[in-house]
Parts: structure tokens; C-alpha cells; sequence
């Protein structure tokens, strides 16, 4: 059976859980750089990244017969993504910071409000996709998470809840913290 | 194409949202996964998919019933013309063999109803419900039915041209040329004695015209059997019908079929009853004093046997003891003259 790029990611599953391969390359086509992204930049590391990637998408297969639409494929498959990070948190005894309370209100404060910042048109394109990076890079692991699940995964507010398995409210204000981050250091 | 690229900038993270910086990340995010990884994976997908094919399977599973009943009424089709073909023959034999190793426990044939035989159905089975009839006439007549089937077999082979277990020994190199039981089964004498003088009792209560030519030619061969015959065939009798009664309880109640176990078991002591009705006893030994030079010998010396006698004008004799070759080797290759 063809897929077209109007099939949706939760019909594409269906698919392959009932045995249609060419489903899960559509869907392996259509996901793949966002997962293996947002692993790469939680874990800073190609090897690591590439190792955890394929684990996501073998425990998606093993899933797959249990698969039943029950929310966004994408949140689905982001959640397997989070849960093998922890799991490899966890084996390298790494400390996962809970940074967005270390961060004081007074920070927010700072930020100065997006119509208020000046347009930096002189700086180009690569050198602001760089600069994000490095502010990526530097921002705490759950900040950057729910940063990365809105850019790589187009999560709401609510999908990055689900998918982190933590309240809106916390994920909104991971994302809200993250954001400010990232405007402060956009703007130096 | 990034979710965030399908969906819209403000489809996933709405208000939260800053364009600025989803410009910046579009344009910094390339990374991809290698190309090996992408092979390794889809690879695996495809393995998975192979490994349990559930639609696949699912359609298996409905031919599964209609394939097993099919393979097995073919195995079974197959079996039985095979059994028909080849097996059969030999299972048709083996009574035949098994009649002709135990000579003292089969019931005489009766030689006059071997003509007649040609009539009776070629696979008239031996008479299930024969050990069910009560008394002796019932139990002679389905005796010689059966006897009769026999030899009715024997016949169609002959005709058929099939060739017979003993011939294929003959021809094997090493193989005896005899049958084994006439050289090598060791039977009592006093059953011998009594397994002869039922014979002439068969003999004579078939042809009873030829009772008063019993001591003729034969006489002094058997001139010591006819005191001792009639006793030993009463002892044969009396142990058949105790064995029997033990089997199958009262002879003369309604039994089923298969509670008998042996079909022939009734028949000696039926033979051996109408002995006690039978002609004259001297009678009954011509037929065992012409066996008695040949009984434990080859075919060949039953056949020069019969071509002596035939040679001394002693037809009727040199018939009867033909026709007991027949019975005792249905599968003997008879030479032209005795044909």
C-alpha cells in the first residue's frame, strides 16, 4: 500500500503494526531528524545519540502491536524518546537538574519583552543559528526538553506535559523559562 | 519536513511561541541520522514484520483445518491403494499360510465343496456369526462357507495367474523349498492322530458313497488307526468345545460376534461331532493313510505321491489326495497332468 503525505502519523502506525512496512518508512522518513535531534542535543554526544536513537525506534517496533491510537503519534513517540533518556540518565548516574525553580523570577524580569528588542539584522542567519545552539546547549536538561519537543516534535504545551509525564503547568513554565533563556541570549 | 513544519509555527507550541527563535532553530537544526542507521533500522522494521506477519498468519490460520483434512484423506487414499496394491496380496496369503503352518488347528476343507467354491462370492469373509448359531449344522455349514471362500480365492488367484508365496521361495536362492511347517513345527502324536482321523471324518461325512471302500487299498496302513481314532477325535472335540465354552460361555446362547475369538475354533469340534455321526470309521482313514507316507514331506513328494497312485489306477485316491494338496498348498504350481 502507497502512503501519501496526507496519511496521518497515527494511520501510518496502523499500518505497521498490521504488518505494512512501507508505513513505518514513511513515518521512520517523517520523524527520524526530529528524534535523532532532540537526543542529540539532551545527550551531547553523536555515539550516545545514535545508540539511543536506534533504541527508540526498536522499542517502537516491539511496541507495536499493543499500538492503539490513544494521542498524537508524535507525542507517543516522543514520550519512548524521553523514557530512554531517562533510562540512560539513570544508568550513567546522570543528575537530571530540575533548573526551571533555580531560576528567580528576577531573571524573567530582565528579559526584555520581543517588541522591545532591537532588530538584529545585521547579525545573518548562520550566525543566530549558531548563537541558539550554544544557548541550547546551556540551557537545564528539562528546559531544554520541552524546547526541543515544541521545535522537533511541534508539541503543544499539553503534548510536552504528556509526553514528559509531568503537569501543563510544569511544562508551561519549563517552556516559558526556556524561552526567556533563549531571548536573553539571542539579544547579547 | 519537521512536525513543527507540518503542523505550523503556531499549531504546536501556540502563544509560547517565538518566531525569531523558530527561525534560528530551522535554520541551525540539520542534523541527521546516518545513513547506516537509517538502514539498520528499517532493516529491523522489516525483519519485524516478517518475523510475525499478523495478516499473513491470520490467513494461515483460516486454511490451516481445510489443508489438514485435505492432507490427511489424500495420506489415506494414498495408504489404501498401496495396502490394495501390494499389501493386500500378502494379508490375502497370510490366512493361507497360517492354515497351512497349523495344520492340527484348521478345520478340513471340505474337498467337495471346492468345485462349487467357483460359485460362492471370491471374498466371502469367514463367517462372523458363525460361533453365534447354537447347533452343529449351523456350525458345519458356515464352516464350509468359509472353507469354501478359501478356496474360491485359491481359484481366482490360480486363474489370475498371481504368483504365490511359496513360488517366490522356491525361486529365492537359499530359500527351503518346502513349506516350513511340514518340516519344522513339532506337533504331538496324539494330535497328529486326531488331526488325521478328523480329516477322515471329513472326508466320509462328505463323501459318505465311498465308506464301504475304506479297507480296500488302505487297509493295512491304517489297520491299527481306526480303534484309537474315534477316541482321540471324542478327546478333540470334547477339548474344542470346553475351550470354546470357556471363551464364549454357553454354545448354545446368543453370543455377538466378537466375543468368539477365533472364527475357526468351533469348527474342529463341529468336524470332530460329526464324526461321532459319520460312517464307518475305516473310512475315515483312507484319506490319512494316503497322507501318512507324505504328510511331513515336501510338495514334490505329495505330487509323486499323487502320479503313483494315478500310475496304479487308483484315481479316486490319487484325487482326493490332490485335492488335499490343494488345500494344504493353494499356491503350489501343479504340474501339467494334474492340473
Amino acid at each position: 500500500m502507497s502512503w501519501s503525505a496526507e496519511t496521518s502519523d497515527e494511520e501510518l502506525m496502523l499500518g505497521y503494526r498490521d504488518g505494512d512496512a512501507g508505513a513505518f518508512d514513511a513515518l521512520y522518513a517523517r520523524h527520524k531528524g526530529g528524534v535523532y535531534r532532540y537526543l542529540l542535543r539532551q545527550c551531547r554526544d553523536a555515539a550516545v545519540a545514535e545508540e539511543l536513537f536506534q533504541d527508540v525506534w526498536m522499542n517502537l517496533m516491539r511496541a507495536r502491536a499493543g499500538y492503539t491510537v490513544q494521542a498524537k503519534f508524535t507525542t507517543y513517540l516522543y514520550r519512548l524518546a524521553h523514557n530512554r533518556l531517562i533510562d540512560h540518565y539513570r544508568k550513567h548516574s546522570h543528575a537530571v537538574v530540575v533548573s526551571f525553580e533555580e531560576v528567580g523570577e528576577e531573571a524573567l524580569a530582565e528579559v526584555p519583552d520581543e517588541h522591545e528588542r532591537p532588530a538584529d539584522d545585521a547579525l545573518d542567519a548562520k550566525r543566530q543559528a549558531a548563537r541558539l545552539m550554544e544557548l541550547i546547549a546551556a540551557l537545564p536538561e528539562v528546559q531544554r526538553e520541552a524546547f526541543l519537543l515544541q521545535q522537533e516534535g511541534g508539541m503543544s504545551v499539553e503534548e510536552i506535559a504528556q509526553a514528559t509525564g509531568v503537569t501543563r503547568e510544569t511544562a508551561k513554565s519549563r517552556l516559558r523559562y526556556a524561552m526567556v533563556k533563549l531571548r536573553q541570549g539571542m539579544q547579547q | 519536513m519537521t512536525p513543527n513544519e507540518r503542523n505550523g509555527s503556531g499549531a504546536g507550541g501556540g502563544a509560547d511561541r517565538d518566531p525569531r527563535l523558530d527561525r534560528a532553530y530551522r535554520a541551525g537544526a540539520r542534523e541527521e541520522p546516518p545513513a547506516h542507521l537509517d538502514a539498520a533500522i528499517l532493516a529491523a522494521a522489516r525483519r519485524e514484520v516478517g518475523a510475525r506477519p499478523r495478516a499473513a498468519s491470520a490467513r494461515l490460520r483460516a486454511w490451516r483445518v481445510p489443508v489438514s483434512i485435505a492432507a490427511v484423506v489424500v495420506l489415506s487414499v494414498s495408504l489404501a491403494t498401496l495396502v490394495r496394491e501390494e499389501g493386500g496380496g500378502k494379508l490375502e496369503q497370510s490366512p493361507a499360510k497360517l492354515e497351512s503352518s497349523k495344520p492340527m488347528e484348521t478345520a478340513p476343507v471340505p474337498l467337495a465343496a471346492a468345485p462349487d467354491a467357483t460359485k460362492a462370492p471370491a471374498r466371502a469373509t469367514p463367517p462372523a456369526t458363525a460361533p453365534a448359531a447354537s447347533d452343529d449344522r449351523t456350525l458345519g455349514a458356515t464352516a464350509s462357507a468359509r472353507n469354501a471362500g478359501d478356496a474360491a480365492r485359491r481359484e481366482d488367484r490360480a486363474r489370475a495367474g498371481q504368483p504365490a508365496t511359496s513360488e517366490l521361495q522356491s525361486a529365492s536362492p537359499g530359500a527351503a523349498p518346502s513349506p516350513q511347517p511340514f518340516q519344522g513345527a513339532p506337533v504331538a502324536p496324539e494330535r497328529r492322530q486326531a488331526f488325521a482321523t478328523d480329516q477322515a471324518a471329513g472326508a466320509s461325512a462328505r463323501t459318505p458313497s465311498t465308506g464301504g471302500r475304506a479297507g480296500e487299498a488302505d487297509a493295512p496302513a491304517t489297520s491299527a488307526e481306526p480303534a484309537s481314532a474315534p477316541k482321540a477325535s471324542a478327546r478333540m472335540a470334547q477339548r474344542d468345545r470346553a475351550a470354546t465354552e470357556d471363551v464364549t460361555g454357553s454354545l448354545s446362547a446368543a453370543r455377538p460376534p466378537a466375543a468368539v475369538a477365533p472364527a475357526e475354533k468351533p469348527q474342529p469340534s463341529a468336524e470332530a461331532r460329526a464324526v461321532k455321526r459319520g460312517p464307518a470309521p475305516a473310512d475315515t482313514t483312507r484319506l490319512a493313510g494316503l497322507m501318512k507316507d507324505v504328510e511331513s514331506q515336501a510338495p514334490e513328494k505329495w505330487l509323486e505321491k499323487i502320479e503313483a497312485l494315478r500310475r496304479e489306477g487308483r484315481k479316486e485316491d490319487a484325487d482326493e489326495l490332490l485335492a488335499e494338496f490343494k488345500r494344504r498348498f493353494p499356491n503350489h504350481p501343479l504340474p501339467p497332468g494334474l492340473r
